[in-house]
């Protein structure tokens, strides 16, 4: 296998083609390989994306994994997305050009075992898979300063903190008229919304969020609703959470909307009184910063990369029992000035992620990646 | 958590533990309020779990059908093995009741 100093490293690439296990529309990580790609093809690069497994909404701008070109002259560099493992890891390992590694982080295989076996035995795998690349990398991005320290844990020499790529165009959208209407009749009728955005993934813990909303409902606000917007990753969570809210008699408080577009998304942000996680595991939390910039007020469990996400503006708790989140909840809600001071912190924080601050940093590392070479 | 001492963060934060015991004291939000939604979602998802769901959850099968099906046919066979989990899925809940 070809090391991270290989002998080729005198050659400046033509071209750094990107690998992913897999990718989908509406996907954070899915969206920073797009963002990534305009951005190296912007630097005179040529660029193509490459992936195990293309989902809807992505054939005719992505190739299948086997149609990664081979070049051995030094001209081609891979810039692998990390967040599982699978059959891609391994085609960047043995693949003869320089690699560079993009770590977004794998969630630990004990947050899912109970509910999809064979996604624990991927992020198993994907573990396993890091540390195996460790020695062919040259150069690693992370998406968080908490994913950079696991890339040293894992053997990683260099690697630079990038934070999420984003479209300014999403940044930028309006909210879809139709969905925004009928999240405001709904809101006419009196009581807060709750909003968390996400995979309906056992390591996202919306059981967690369901009990603590229906606590804040018992004693707090009777009319308060909780949007769970996010596509599921399989099925047996959701059908769990979905019995779960039958059977405390919520299905009329509690909406489930699955992956929704980005003007649908800005609507949900727009009606939202506050931003709730109570996540066991974030490699970062983009919808966090997503909420900041629209304005949402963050309540968030302090696991992970989340207090680094949080920062200093939003509210971090120590433990997720019900009966105190809903009282932070509460608290928040019902302090206007503190609700108006964690608005305007959480704006300010947003712009140290502003999608003009993240391509330059991402431009900046491409560089240092070059220089090293 | 975060926040100096004295922050609004922290300052909610503060407030809200105590909000939390006296709700607690008061008896309108007791532990074992706490522990019955505890137990509500372990036997919600006990039930979700009894039901099959053999390509989702065999990591065999999943590689095996990756080999062997062509990506054309796997959005069809998904939903012909969807209907025989869900059937056997319904089968399953009624000797439940």
């Amino acid at each position: 296998m070809e090391s991270a100093s290989g002998s080729s490293s005198s050659v400046r690439p033509t071209r750094i083609d990107q690998v992913i296990p897999s990718i989908i529309e509406h996907d954070a990580v899915s969206n920073h390989t797009f963002v990534a790609q305009r951005l190296l093809r912007e630097m005179g690069f040529v660029s193509e994306i490459y992936a195990a497994i293309i989902g809807p909404g992505c054939a005719g701008r992505v190739h299948p994994l086997g149609e990664l070109p081979s070049l051995e002259d030094g001209s081609q560099w891979v810039l692998y997305q990390c967040s599982i493992g699978g059959p891609a890891a391994d085609v960047v390992a043995r693949h003869p050009g320089r690699k560079l590694l993009d770590y977004h982080n794998i969630t630990p295989s004990p947050l899912v075992e109970r509910w999809l076996p064979p996604l624990a035995e991927e992020c198993r795998l994907g573990r396993r898979q890091l540390k195996a690349l460790a020695p062919l990398v040259s150069y690693a991005f992370a998406r968080s300063a908490y994913n950079a320290a696991e890339l040293a844990t894992n053997g990683f020499a260099r690697s630079t903190v990038v934070p999420f790529l984003v479209e300014r165009g999403n940044f930028d959208e309006s909210p879809d008229a139709d969905w925004l209407a009928r999240l405001a009749a709904a809101r006419s009728e009196g009581g807060s919304d709750w909003l968390f955005v996400g995979q309906i993934a056992p390591h996202k813990a919306q059981h967690d969020l369901v009990k603590a909303f229906a606590c804040y409902r018992s004693v707090y606000d009777a009319d308060a609703r909780l949007h769970l917007v996010g596509r599921e990753m399989g099925s047996t969570y959701i059908d769990a959470l979905r019995r779960f809210i039958a059977a405390l008699g919520l299905q009329d408080a509690i909406s489930l909307p699955g992956s929704v577009s980005v003007g649908a998304l800005v609507a949900y942000y727009g009606i939202a009184d506050v931003f709730v996680c109570l996540s066991d595991h974030e490699g970062f939390c983009a919808p966090i910063v997503e909420a900041m910039s629209r304005g949402v007020p963050v309540v968030a469990y302090a696991a992970a990369a989340v207090p680094e996400t949080v920062g200093e503006a939003g509210v971090l708790l120590s433990d997720k029992s019900p009966a105190f989140v809903a009282s932070v909840v509460h608290r928040l809600l019902g302090d206007a000035p503190v609700r108006a001071s964690l608005v305007a912190a959480g704006r300010a924080r947003a712009l140290q992620y502003a999608p003009e601050v993240a391509a330059a940093a991402f431009r900046d590392a491409i560089k240092v990646a070059l220089a090293a070479r | 958590m975060n926040g100096k001492p004295g922050s609004l963060a922290s300052s909610v934060v503060a407030a809200a533990h105590g909000d939390a015991e006296r709700l607690a004291a008061d008896g309108r939000w007791t532990s074992e309020k706490t522990v019955e939604l505890d137990r509500a979602f372990e036997r919600a998802a006990v039930q979700a779990l009894r039901r099959p769901r053999f390509a989702e959850r065999s990591l065999v099968l999943r590689r095996l059908a990756r080999l062997v099906v062509p990506a054309a046919a796997r959005p069809s066979l998904r939903r012909a093995l969807g209907t025989v989990e869900r059937a056997l899925g319904s089968v399953g809940a009624r000797r439940e009741r």
